[in-house]
């Protein structure tokens, strides 16, 4: 069923980010890798990249790339820190869509910023763990 | 075994943390192959199939077509359909309508060069926030297919939009002349003529025409033109296409070049075409 969840919400974001500027599918990405305790969402950030570069014609991989370097970076600090609070999302996801609108070549704006660390906020509380039992088998 | 709580809910162990990274690893290298194997366009008729599936579901507003119901029970419904449908009709008509206006429009117009137009929809504005940011490019529902290429100026009427700058089988990407990166030789459409200068897109909508001798004068309300510096590939402006109007004049004596704000005769937010120049005859 979480399977079923999480590919189900990663497909809706690949949809919205194709028609708006707002970084959904990475902000997705971040919030279940810092939510689940499975590599399975490497897979997901690989292939929802590669359906954005071939929507966005760019070069194919390019958004893969960043997407799996970001993840990477959170695997990284969760090796010393908890990464499933929190500050952590709201800190990482102010950081990851920065990197985004950066490499995307769009403006800055704060509130697109502070949309984005709403958005995942929000969703990192609507998927927090309820019991032990579900979470393990989370992804 | 090296595990710890976290929040009262989740025991992590070291070793299943090591073990996240390396997958991620290992398709960041596998991403990476691709995006170098991209750059070679090896993967064009892959991208060509998806880009077949994918520009028609473009041009559908919304995707409507797929959530639409195919069954109804009550008249009421029926009728919500009926109404639902005919005003997709309707929306579509007025499409029509705008779109035979636009290609009277751009082929009535004459010129010294009569260039090879070809008439492409915008299918995607990118980094586009109504109000909040302006579009720095777009995509058009035409490529390579169609002998599109890189370079190739993008017009509408007399105006210029912007460049193509990325291609692929069945889309491409138009930079528009109020980017950050597109620098055009001007020159200024008046009788200042042999007025020359570089007008540069500064992102946020705007456009500077920079480059201009202390010596020649600039007025508010001059137009300001392409000076043309097509190639033999047929890539570049023609000669005599509108950048944009003069809204001040930044003349200081201590400069070596006075410099003037532009803005564009065109609104690209309500662009639904676009003209490609293929060449000229």
């Amino acid at each position: 069923m979480a399977h079923f969840v999480f590919w189900g919400i990663l497909f809706i974001s690949v949809i919205l980010s194709v028609f708006s500027s707002f970084p959904f599918t990475l902000l997705v990405l971040l919030v279940f890798f810092a939510r689940a305790r499975r590599a399975g969402i490497g897979i997901g950030a690989f292939l929802a990249g590669i359906i954005l570069d071939v929507l966005w014609i760019n070069p194919l991989g390019q958004t893969s790339m960043l997407f799996l370097l970001l993840l990477l970076l959170a695997s990284f600090y969760e090796r010393k820190f908890e990464i499933a609070t929190l500050p952590f999302v709201g800190a990482f996801s102010l950081i990851g869509s920065l990197v985004y609108f950066v490499a995307a070549g769009y403006e800055i704006g704060l509130v697109e910023l502070a949309a984005c660390v709403m958005f995942s906020v929000l969703l990192f509380q609507i998927f927090h763990p309820t019991s032990g039992a579900k979470n393990k088998n989370f992804i | 075994m090296g595990g710890f709580r976290v929040q009262g809910y989740v025991t992590i162990s070291c070793v299943e943390k090591r073990n996240r990274q390396l997958p991620l690893l290992i398709l960041l290298l596998v991403a990476f192959f691709i995006f170098f194997l991209s750059q070679s366009g090896i993967f064009a008729p892959i991208r060509s199939l998806f880009e077949a599936m994918i520009v028609p579901l473009e041009n559908i507003y919304g995707f409507s077509v797929l959530v639409r119901k195919n069954t109804f029970t009550s008249r009421t419904e029926r009728l919500a359909a009926e109404i639902e449908l005919l005003s997709e009709k309707l929306v579509d008509q007025n499409e029509l309508l705008k779109e035979n206006a636009a290609l009277k429009d751009q082929f009535q117009t004459t010129s010294v060069h009569n260039p090879l137009l070809v008439p492409a929809k915008v299918v995607g504005v990118e980094g586009f926030l109504p109000g909040s940011s302006s579009i720095e490019s777009m995509v058009i529902n035409k490529g390579a297919s169609e002998g599109i290429k890189k370079g190739q100026a993008v017009i509408v009427g007399k105006s210029v939009i912007g460049i193509i700058r990325e291609v692929s089988a069945r889309l491409a990407r138009v930079q528009l002349v109020t980017s950050k990166d597109s620098s055009i030789p001007a020159t200024v459409s008046s009788e200042n003529q042999g007025v020359l200068g570089i007008v540069r897109g500064t992102g946020g909508g705007g456009m500077v025409l920079d480059n201009v001798l202390l010596s020649e004068t600039l007025n508010v309300g001059d137009i300001v033109v392409s000076k043309g510096d097509l190639t033999m590939q047929k890539e570049g402006f023609l000669p005599h296409l509108i950048l944009g109007r003069v809204e001040s004049v930044n003349k200081q004596f201590s400069q070596l070049f006075q410099t003037a704000n532009l803005k564009s005769l065109v609104d690209v937010s309500r662009l639904s075409i676009v003209f490609v120049v293929l060449g000229w005859e």
